[in-house]
Parts: C-alpha cells; structure tokens; sequence
C-alpha cells in the first residue's frame, strides 16, 4: 500500500537549503564583482593620477618653454647665431679675398731703381711697361753682350722671379742693338 | 520567474566580462593613451627645455664671439677701400699728379664692375721632366711649384687710366706715392716712355660695402689745383639767398 503522506519537514528542509545555496552563490558573484570593480577601480585612479602628475609636468615645462621672456631671450640667443654665422661667412670671404691682395704685387719705384742701377754702361732705356705683374723694357746696347751681361746682372740681384729675353736687332742706322728684357715681379711686396 | 544557477552564472560571467571591458574601454585605454601622449609630449618638451636651457646658458659667450669676430671682420675690411665715386677717386689722384707736375693728357675712367682680385702674379712653371726629377730625388731637393693664390670671392672693381706728361723722376715718385696709400688701389698697368716722356697709370680700385664704414676720406669742396680747395658751402655768395 502506497503511503499518501506528505514530509513538510523534508520539503522545507529542501528549499532552505536550495535557497542557502543560492543566496550563497549570489554572494560570491557580488564580492567577486566588487573586488574587480575596485582593482580597475584603484588602477584607474592610479592611471589619472600619474597622467594628472604628467600634465602638470608638461604644463609646467611648457609654460617655461612658452614663457615671453624666455621666448624674447631666445629670439636673441638665435639672432646672434645667426649674426656670427653671417659674420663668418663674410669672414671667409674676406679673407680670401686679402690673401689675394697680401700675395700681390705693387709696382712702385723699386723694380725699376733695380733696373736702373743693375744697367751697364752702354745700355739705354727705351722705354718701360708694367702689365700683370711683369715689366718689359725695351733697351738698346752697343754691343750684343750689352743685352746679356744686363740679364745676367739683373738675374743676380735676385729682385725678381724671373728675368728673360727672347733674342735681339741690330739697328744699322743707329749702331745699335735693340732687345725687350721681360722681368717679373715677386709678389707680397 | 526562476533562475537556474547555470544561469546566475552566465550571468555573472557576463556582467563581470562587461564591467571588465567597460573599464578597459572607457578608462583604462583612453587614460593610458592620454598618458603616452603626454610622456612623448613631456620629452619633447624637456628636450627643448634641455636645448633653451643650453642656448641661454651660452648667451653671453655669443655676444663675446660676435664681438670678437666682428672686429676681426672690422680689421680685414679695412684693408680693402669702400665704394668711390669716380670722381671721389680723382681726388686721390688729381692733387698728386699736380704734386709731381704731371700734365694729364687722356684720362678714361671705367665704371663699377664686379670681378674677382687680381694678385698680378705671373705663374711661373718650371719644365718639369723624368731626369730632372730623378735627380732632385737624388740630391733630396724638391721641385718647388710656384704657388699663388686665387679666390672665388668677389668684389667691386673700376679701371682708370691716365696718359700724363712726366720726367722720369716724377713718374718713379708717383708709382711710390700711389703704393704708399696702402689700400686695394693697384696700378695694374703702366708705361714710360723715355723719349717723349710720357706716361700711362691703369689704376684699378678694388671696394667692397663694409658693416662699419671707415675713416672717409675728405670729398667736400671743390679742388682748385696745386693743393688748393674751395668750399662753397662756406661761401655765403655762391648759393642763391633763400
């Protein structure tokens, strides 16, 4: 024969036991959630804290940086830069320029007192041309080793860098013989 | 409504994977590259602080160096003349040739060009050959090589050339007064004619525009001859009355 009693006692044994474990499961669920809302939570606030420490970081440089007496003495500093950079190129120019002139020659009295005084007895002047750093002069002589003993003796006194002649005339009207001495000039003079 | 406990947990899986993504989402991602982009800003900036804070440091040593080397750029200008009037140049050369009773006879005065200096240096370049050089080599003597120097800078220039009457004597002591100017005025040119006595100077003046200009010359007044100067300006009949 089949019992029809009913256990009540077995029954809300069941439920609270059922429930117990529901309300227990919630529970978990609920610090689980809370305890990662608060380790986001902390991380983000570290992370606004460190990137509010930043931008007061990079506010205070950039008000430095920004700053009109700072940015007028640099507008300075960089103008004067500049200034020494033109002044050196100028520099350079220039003194390429009097290296040029240092190493140059000045035709004065002196060349030709040299000649003068180097000249053999017979030998006259006829005329004289200084052109890019050379003098030509035209002499005649009575003899032709007038023209060479004149070389010779304008070589010796080491005044120029080069002295030459490329031949001679002999004049039958004049009895003389004629030749164009070439003498360049040493620069830096 | 009932609900199961698979289904409390899915549940909570998904609360917790959206609370965990909104927080990456719209926290943590966003701060953290808020904080990149303020770390590359703040380098940047300290760098140019780091490079302001150098520039500024060197202040007073630039104004130092400009100074220096502008007077080391005064000194080498002022070897070298400022741009003339022709005109103003004749009143270099007129009082001499008067000095050294010199009578121009032409006079062809060229106007400002731009050229490189002219050292008037001849090159000389010695025949160079095998033999030659074997017996330098031998008796340790090196072939010197003519060396002058060049430039490519460049510089205003005029040419004038004067034909003048002058005896010998003159004419040497002109060639030495014009020398002893002692500036960028060379006489690239000149010939003497011991017959006739005559003469030709080619002057050429070298000027370049300086930052400073130097003690300049004297122009005002007209030139009278033999050293003698007049000043109209002095003259109170020369200008109409105002």
């Amino acid at each position: 024969m089949k019992t029809q009693d009913m256990n009540l006692l077995a029954k809300y044994e069941e439920v609270t036991k059922t429930k117990a474990s529901q309300y227990s499961d919630n529970k978990i669920y609920v610090v689980i959630l809370v305890v990662v809302f608060l380790l986001f939570g902390a991380f983000s606030i570290k992370l606004f804290v460190d990137n509010m420490l930043l931008n007061s970081e990079v506010e205070s440089i950039d008000e430095f940086v920004n700053n009109p007496r700072i940015q007028s003495r640099l507008a300075y500093v960089n103008s004067l830069e500049s200034d020494i950079a033109q002044i050196e190129e100028m520099l350079f120019e220039v003194e390429s320029i009097n290296e040029v002139f240092d190493a140059g020659v000045r035709f004065n009295s002196v060349p030709i007192r040299v000649l003068n005084y180097s000249r053999p007895e017979f030998v006259e002047f006829q005329s004289l041309t200084y052109q890019s750093g050379s003098i030509s002069v035209v002499i005649s002589g009575r003899s032709a080793f007038d023209i060479s003993n004149y070389v010779l003796r304008l070589e010796r006194t080491n005044h120029f860098k080069k002295v030459s002649y490329s031949g001679y005339t002999y004049d039958e009207g004049q009895q003389l013989y004629f030749s164009t001495i070439q003498c360049v000039l040493k620069g830096g003079n | 409504m009932t609900i199961s406990k698979r289904e409390r947990f899915l549940i909570f899986v998904l609360i917790l994977v959206a609370l965990i993504l909104s927080f990456i989402m719209f926290v943590i991602l966003p701060l953290n590259q808020s904080i990149q982009d303020n770390e590359i800003k703040l380098s940047e900036l300290e760098l140019q602080q780091s490079q302001i804070e150098i520039k500024l440091a060197l202040e007073n040593t630039l104004v130092a160096k400009r100074e220096d080397k502008l007077i080391q750029l005064n000194d080498e200008f002022s070897e070298i003349e400022q741009p003339l009037l022709t005109a103003e140049y004749e009143r270099w050369v007129l009082p001499l040739t008067d000095k050294y009773n010199m009578r121009i006879t032409q006079a062809s005065l060229g106007d400002l060009e731009v050229a490189t200096p002219d050292s008037q240096q001849m090159f000389m370049a010695e025949p160079s050959y095998r033999i030659k050089e074997l017996v330098m080599q031998y008796l340790g003597d090196s072939i010197k090589e003519d060396f002058i120097p060049s430039t490519e800078s460049v510089l205003l220039k005029q040419s004038h050339t004067y034909n003048v009457v002058a005896d010998y004597e003159n004419y040497l002591s002109f060639l030495d007064e014009v020398t002893e100017w002692d500036t960028t005025v060379y006489i690239s040119a000149s010939n003497y004619n011991f017959d006739v006595n005559t003469a030709t100077f080619t002057f050429d003046v070298y000027s370049i525009h300086k930052i400073e200009e130097g003690d300049e010359r004297d122009y005002s007044g007209d030139y009278l001859g033999d050293s003698e100067y007049y000043d109209p300006t002095t003259d109170p009949d020369y200008y109409p009355p105002k």
